[in-house]
């Protein structure tokens, strides 16, 4: 090689590795990190950008060359010089991406045994997914009934390790802000580590193919200082009435059930009384004043019962079918079920504060 | 006798013709004849397949589901749209390019098996009916992938997971007897003077994806039993609540189904080292390098299967995934280098078989460089299930292999059919395939970092504008294929008259008639010394039709001859 290919190729490695530091340092590839762990895969993700750039351009770029440079001309119906390839250049292009590769396994690899290692005073909570929402528990004093939660409450720059279960299919937990994720697996406690340094309103997203209504599995999650979470998780508190005797069933221990959330149904479906803010199904608000009227010769009692057994069997205009678990009939006890009824059928002559439409489509069916 | 000849009159085909055409749709042991059913069977899945990928992305337009289907119809559509583009179209169409290429490439008669062969062909056709008749009685729901419990008997109750089941069952049957047969054909049936390192890279390439059938296929059919076992005999294998686990089935379908990507995609590698050596008039770079990576992709793919399960598998097993899926981009590299390093100094000819091959290059080292990104563990801790791995794995299939298949069709069509595919249509079909594909799958990768998961029906509406982005470059791909279909047909017809060797190509296949006459070859075809000789003078001399001189500089070559057999027809 003479100086001066030397010189130009040199420019061109210089080129290459400005642009890769430049796609490296300003790309917007990522959501911005609101945690410790999503700050170093944002670290990793970027030196691997570097790399991707440099390598993208030169693959590219020597294509492109190639395209405009070596195409025949006209007239020439000659072949091309008969070079069958060459040793030394192969084992370069061997080796150099095997070097990259062991350098990414081996940075990758501490980034990963970071993200999984014990941090002091790590804060333990629980998740369980079922079609189609989530649902959060909290440490709590043992001798207070506490509520689980469909928002997740997390307190900033605490260590936060999640247990995670799956009721019924596979399920996947992820914050994109928080840049970890780990599958739902019924009959296993998976778990994951992430330690929030943003406060904000983020979202818990379902990655995992779990039915009908995966694309609706979204709940938030509210980062905020010890104070406020304290107050939340206090606020979950609950002095449950009694549990009716078995064959009997109040509106009372209905709206417990409902408000503590063991079945989920607050995931769907919306009602203020009780702090249930679902989107997914019909709202609640003002259910026993049209019950009656939705199907010609059925009481209300009936019309609610079968809505919750054979969800299927009357379709509220304007929402799909088969979103809503159909096997509710089995997973809840009598007393329960018909609490539940009681209660929804005493939501009558009430405000409608709801500024969302569907209530209001809902309220003139 | 009057009842034969007057239809055959009045269609104005001759009994002759009538029964050129009527082959076709006969049990045939002509390789040649299976090939084209092969390839005209999975195109057709091609159309099915393509109007499912519509559907998806017009319903995609809007957040909130149910713009033309309601939830439940969306999942049908993505799971059947990823089974048939899989299963029914990348995966026989390139078996029906092998199938009729590989005894051509070689210098062979026929397949070692030919009855064999049609009955692996024979055995798509009800199992591509089993699935669509899925419809019929609820189709399947739980994507291409079929994870338990959700395709388990409690949250897939309709009959059409079954199907899928028992119709991919059948699919996998075919591919390994494909698989034995393209085995022995390479191994067995070479023409004289053909050693392993004088074998065409397409043959190299079907050779390590043959091997990666036979080894892996078996797996996919022990999967599938079992979930058959769990469907319809009431066991409980995959069901976690009576002691089963759920984990067990994708351990075992990606052990299937990993090295199944790479039976989509080495035999497109292999298209493109035959493609770009003709028409940039170089030699392959590094030859032995490119086909020995084919055999090194074979047998690591075998190791990587656990990338799939980064968010499931315990934390400390995730690393050795990690490790082999890395290396994986080594032999990767080799290829692409080499393709690079083949067309480098060449005289390239813009056929529109060689742009789809730059466009596979341009694209497929995309979806290598993803692919990277995804097999870093904390990275796909951000990307796994998401828009990411959708636009990763369509830069790896659609413009890998589908991009190689096109490359492919235009390549061989004039040998297949005896007349050429309009290239004006061609450049047409290119460039809008190129522009739709990008507009579709680029803007994926983004949307995918940022929180929207893959399979969703509804989504966050704050990913409208990406997503209707999308959508328009699907319809602009979707269009964009009709123009493909419009040349085969028109050319078929009326297309230019087609020489035996069109693209002046040394491989054997461009040393017969166009097409080929019922033993391929007149007498026992000589190979050229080096497949790929562009530019030498020996290359130059047995384009001339200076066979003998081929003969004799095949005498100083380093291979001895190997002991090759011909087809004897025992078979049949």
């Amino acid at each position: 090689m003479d100086t001066r290919t030397i010189r130009r190729l040199g420019l061109v490695a210089i080129g290459l590795l400005i642009a890769g530091l430049f796609v490296g340092a300003t790309n917007r590839f990522l959501p911005k990190p609101a945690s410790a762990e999503a700050q170093t895969v944002s670290a990793l993700f970027n030196f691997m950008i570097v790399i991707a750039t440099i390598i993208f351009l030169i693959v590219e770029g020597a294509l492109l060359y190639s395209i405009i440079r070596f195409r025949k001309k006209d007239g020439d119906e000659t072949d091309g010089p008969p070079i069958h390839g060459s040793a030394a250049i192969e084992l370069t292009w061997t080796a150099i991406p095997a070097v990259i590769v062991f350098g990414l396994s081996m940075y990758s690899y501490q980034v990963f045994a970071g993200m999984q290692e014990d941090k002091p005073n790590t804060l333990v909570l629980h998740v369980r997914g079922q079609q189609f929402v989530w649902s959060f528990d909290y440490p709590h004093d043992p001798n207070v009934k506490v509520l689980s939660s469909a928002e997740l409450h997390v307190p900033l720059n605490t260590p936060i390790r999640m247990e995670i279960e799956a009721a019924d299919v596979m399920h996947g937990f992820w914050v994109p802000e928080f840049g970890v994720k780990q599958d739902a697996i019924p009959g296993r406690v998976t778990e994951v580590r992430f330690t929030p340094t943003a406060a904000g309103q983020y979202q818990v997203v379902c990655y995992e193919l779990c039915g009908n209504g995966h694309g609706v599995m979204r709940n938030n999650v509210v980062v905020e200082d010890q104070v406020h979470y304290d107050a939340f998780v206090k606020s979950l508190e609950v002095h449950p009435p009694a549990k009716p005797a078995p064959g009997e069933h109040t509106a009372e221990w209905g709206g417990y059930v409902l408000q503590s959330n063991k079945y989920g149904c607050g995931g769907c479906h919306y009602l203020p009384a009780l702090n249930l803010a679902g989107q997914v199904g019909p709202s609640w608000v003002g259910l026993g004043d049209r019950a009656g009227a939705r199907v010609k010769g059925q009481d209300a009692r009936t019309y609610i019962l079968h809505s919750i057994i054979y969800p299927n069997e009357y379709i509220v205009s304007g929402y799909p079918a088969n979103v809503m678990p159909q096997n509710f009939g089995q997973q809840m006890d009598d007393t329960d079920l018909n609490s539940i009824v009681d209660y929804l059928l005493a939501q009558k002559n009430q405000t409608d504060t709801a500024t969302g439409q569907k209530t209001a489509q809902i309220s003139t069916p | 006798m009057a009842t034969t000849t007057i239809p055959a009159v009045s269609s104005g085909l001759t009994p002759a013709k009538r029964s050129q055409l009527t082959k076709y749709f006969t049990w045939s042991l002509d390789h040649k004849v299976i090939g084209v059913q092969y390839l005209v069977t999975s195109f057709t899945f091609f159309l099915i397949g393509g109007a499912l990928a519509m559907l998806i992305r017009a319903n995609l337009l809007t957040p909130n589901s149910g713009l033309f289907i309601d939830k439940a119809t969306y999942n049908a559509v993505f799971s059947m749209h990823g089974t048939i583009m899989i299963f029914l179209f990348v995966i026989p169409t390139f078996i029906g390019f092998a199938n009729y290429m590989v005894p051509l490439l070689i210098g062979a008669k026929d397949m070692a098996f030919p009855w064999l062969n049609a009955f692996s062909f024979w055995l798509i056709i009800p199992a591509g009916i089993l699935l669509l008749v899925g419809w019929m009685v609820g189709p399947p729901e739980a994507g291409w992938t079929a994870y338990f419990p959700l395709s388990g008997p409690i949250y897939s109750h309709a009959d059409g997971q079954t199907l899928w089941a028992v119709s991919l069952h059948l699919l996998g049957i075919s591919s390994i007897f494909g698989a034995i047969n393209f085995l022995v054909t390479v191994k067995n049936m070479r023409t004289p003077g053909m050693g392993w390192f004088q074998m065409p890279l397409f043959v190299w390439a079907m050779f390590a994806t043959s091997i990666i059938i036979l080894l892996a296929t078996p797996f996919l059919s022990g999967a599938l039993t079992l979930m058959l076992f769990d469907r319809l005999a009431g066991t409980n294998i995959f069901n976690p609540a009576t002691g089963g686990d759920p984990l067990l089935w994708p351990n075992v379908f990606w052990f299937y189904s990993h090295p199944a990507v790479y039976i989509m995609v080495v035999p497109g590698m292999g298209i493109l080292s035959e493609v770009l050596a003709v028409f940039a008039r170089k030699p392959v770079f590094g030859y032995k390098a490119i086909a020995m990576s084919s055999m090194a992709i074979a047998i690591l793919g075998f190791l990587v299967w656990g990338h799939h399960m980064f968010t499931n598998l315990a934390p400390w097993t995730r690393i050795p995934f990690m490790i082999t899926s890395m290396i994986i981009a080594v032999p990767t590299g080799i290829k692409i280098f080499g393709w690079l390093g083949t067309i480098w100094r060449g005289k390239i000819r813009f056929t529109t078989a060689m742009m789809f091959a730059l466009g596979f290059l341009s694209l497929f080292v995309i979806g290598g460089i993803t692919g990277v990104l995804l097999a870093s563990v904390p990275v796909d801790e951000q990307a796994h299930g998401t828009y990411f791995v959708v636009a990763h794995l369509h830069f790896v299939l659609f413009g890998g292999s589908v991009f190689s298949i096109f490359a492919g069709a235009y390549y061989w069509f004039p040998k297949i059919t005896g007349r050429y595919l309009n290239e004006r249509m061609g450049k047409i079909h290119f460039w809008i395939t190129y522009v739709g594909f990008m507009l579709s799958f680029l803007p994926m990768h983004i949307s995918g970092l940022y929180g929207m998961p893959r399979r969703v029906a509804a989504y966050d509406p704050k990913f409208q504008a990406i997503n209707i982005l999308t959508s328009l470059g699907a319809f602009i791909l979707g269009v964009g294929q009709i123009p493909f279909y419009i040349n085969a047909i028109a050319s078929l017809v009326g297309g230019e008259v087609a020489p035996a060797n069109p693209w002046r190509g040394l491989t054997l296949e461009w040393t017969t008639s166009s097409p080929p006459p019922e033993h391929n070859f007149e007498g026992t075809p000589i190979p050229a010394p080096d497949p790929y000789g562009y530019g030498t003078p020996e290359g130059a001399a047995y384009l001339a039709g200076e066979r003998n001189i081929a003969v004799m500089t095949l005498t100083h070559g380093s291979a001895p001859l190997l002991p090759n057999e011909q087809p004897t027809g025992g078979d049949r």
